[in-house]
């Protein structure tokens, strides 16, 4: 007991109470995020490695391995906490701590954002997972019992839209100038109104009618499209009336809203749902959308002669309204939508179901799409 | 002496471990109390104007709502999109999204843009032009009216932009809301 370093038993009993908060946190179990957890990659035919780390349940990868895994060069900003993941032909980013990313120019929301930890940032899977189905076309499956990431091509479609596909062109009638009539929604689908009406029913007896009425105009040449389940898209619509080179474009539309009559649209961004509301669209300058706003002027010059031509058949209508409608996106030629309002209301219905107002509508868009087909095709 | 000398190092020992056990919880206590003091029954509420459309034209009726007070403005944001999906307690109103319809989640990023999720089940409803035309125009004109920091906002579905908004209006871009609004006091 002379070395002045022993302790005795007796003194490490006393203390023991007193020092028992100070070791509890050194004794306890490290937790899961302390030091990561050692976890495999299954890359096709490759097996990787990577020290993951699981806050709250989720798994998180280092980013700067999230670029091997998914085919793609990771960057980080030290100072702005901006990162970005840059693949082939797209590229993603965001900034730490926000559940925002966008993948090619699309916002996506994740519920666990990608985040600092131990000094360095890290994807959570799920962030992964986004940037696997939206932009590098792989699947991303964690496996929590085998501490597994495995990485493959996406089996199920991709939730990136379809870029292109194959559909059949409507047969032409020769020698005149196309008028591209969509019916717009499929059979049954859509908005409902009373004594079981419904928007695609109604669109196609709309377009049929306009159809058999316009076949009598010197020149024209009416083609009827409409979207079937799971089939022809709005966009679709519009690269048929392209792909037809069609010198005008009529969507038929209805809405339970309203007022019992009709209302014409025209495409536009600006103004869109009030005073100086705009739709900015996510994609680049020149594109999809501002095709369609070029021939603003022709398609707003057509809809007030089918305003014009309605009020002198005794239909009330109403507009030209102006709003970014899909259906009119892309159009390459004068393009509205008719929508027949207030279908809820018995008026509404009466209106859009009755021969004598549908055999005036058609001669009324046929007397509005005339001067559409002068010319030479 | 030596008896002294043990009682005295453990008096110290005692000492510290009780100043480094101590302060940290008197920290945390100081700010539970400092939290408590903050949700007063009284503030937790606060009034909203909420827009619905009538049924008639493209007009929009006020109401105001008493909801839970926002921690921040996006939660202010959403808030006010739940009580719109709610619906509207006037007579003659009319509701613009399937009944307690919620987002998900919201996100108001630093350049105001809300991107406001919904579920997709939310946004599968049987829906013309004029209804989508007053649900984009009932988010717009409420948050116009209650967020002076929304400078945007974009309808996301599942996380995701969907084609469109239910069947007509876009939604792969941002709807701009005015900018001449007065900027809200700090």
């Amino acid at each position: 007991m002379n070395n002045p370093a022993a302790v005795s038993p007796g003194l490490l009993l006393l203390l023991a109470p007193l020092l028992a908060p100070l070791l509890a946190p050194i004794l306890a179990p490290l937790p899961a995020s302390a030091g990561g957890v050692r976890a495999v990659v299954r890359l096709a035919d490759q097996i990787r490695a990577v020290q993951v780390q699981v806050e709250n349940g989720e798994v998180h990868v280092p980013l700067f391995a999230c670029g091997p895994i998914l085919g793609g060069e990771a960057r980080w900003d030290r100072l702005t906490n901006r990162w970005e993941m840059r693949g082939r032909q797209v590229l993603a980013r965001g900034y730490l701590d926000e559940p925002l990313v966008y993948v090619g120019g699309q916002p996506l929301l994740v519920r666990n954002p990608p985040r600092l930890i131990d000094g360095a940032p890290y994807l959570s899977v799920e962030v992964l997972r986004v940037l696997g189905r939206h932009g590098w076309e792989t699947d991303v499956v964690w496996d929590e019992a085998a501490r597994e990431l495995v990485v493959k091509a996406a089996q199920q479609e991709s939730a990136a839209p379809v870029r292109t596909r194959r559909v059949s062109i409507p047969a032409v009638p020769d020698g005149g100038r196309v008028l591209v009539l969509d019916a717009g929604h499929p059979r049954g689908a859509g908005a409902r109104g009373a004594r079981g009406i419904s928007e695609g029913d109604l669109g196609l007896a709309l377009a049929t009618a306009v159809s058999a009425t316009v076949a009598f105009v010197e020149g024209a040449a009416p083609v009827v499209i409409q979207g079937e389940e799971g089939g022809l898209e709005p966009a679709e619509a519009a690269g048929l009336a392209n792909a037809l080179q069609a010198s005008a474009y009529v969507g038929f539309h209805g809405s339970s809203y309203g007022t019992p009559g009709v209302a014409v649209w025209v495409f536009g961004l600006a103004n869109v749902v009030g005073t100086g509301v705009v739709f900015e669209p996510f994609e680049p300058g020149q594109g999809w959308s501002r095709s369609a706003v070029a021939r603003s002027a022709r398609s707003t010059a057509l809809a007030r002669r089918l305003i014009r031509a309605l009020s002198e058949a005794g239909i009330p209508a109403t507009g030209p309204l102006q709003a970014p409608l899909v259906q009119l996106e892309g159009v390459e030629c004068p393009a509205i939508v008719v929508e027949f309002e207030g279908l809820a209301s018995p008026a509404g219905a009466s209106l859009a179901l009755d021969p004598e107002v549908r055999a005036k509508f058609a001669a009324a868009v046929a007397a509005a799409l005339a001067p559409e087909t002068r010319g030479a095709p | 002496m030596k008896t002294r000398r043990i009682v005295l190092g453990a008096a110290v020992v005692a000492v510290v471990v009780a100043a480094l056990w101590g302060v940290p919880r008197i920290r945390r206590l100081k700010a539970a109390l400092r939290h408590a003091v903050r949700i007063e029954p009284e503030a937790s509420q606060a009034s909203y104007l909420c827009y619905f459309p009538t049924g008639e034209g493209l007009d929009l009726v006020e109401e105001s709502r008493q909801a839970p007070k926002a921690e921040s403005p996006a939660d202010r944001v959403r808030i006010l999109v739940t009580e719109l999906g709610r619906g509207p307690a006037a007579a003659g109103s009319l509701p613009v999204l399937p009944e307690d319809a919620a987002p998900r989640t919201v996100f108001l990023a630093s350049d105001g843009t809300a991107y406001i999720d919904f579920p997709r089940s939310a946004l599968e409803q049987a829906s013309g032009p004029r209804e989508e035309f007053l649900l984009v125009r009932a988010i717009a004109r409420t948050l116009i009216r209650n967020c002076p920091e929304v400078r945007a906002f974009v309808v996301l579905a599942d996380g995701a932009p969907a084609g469109t908004v239910v069947m007509h209006f876009p939604a792969r871009g941002k709807y701009l809301l005015p900018q001449s609004r007065p900027a809200r006091p700090k």
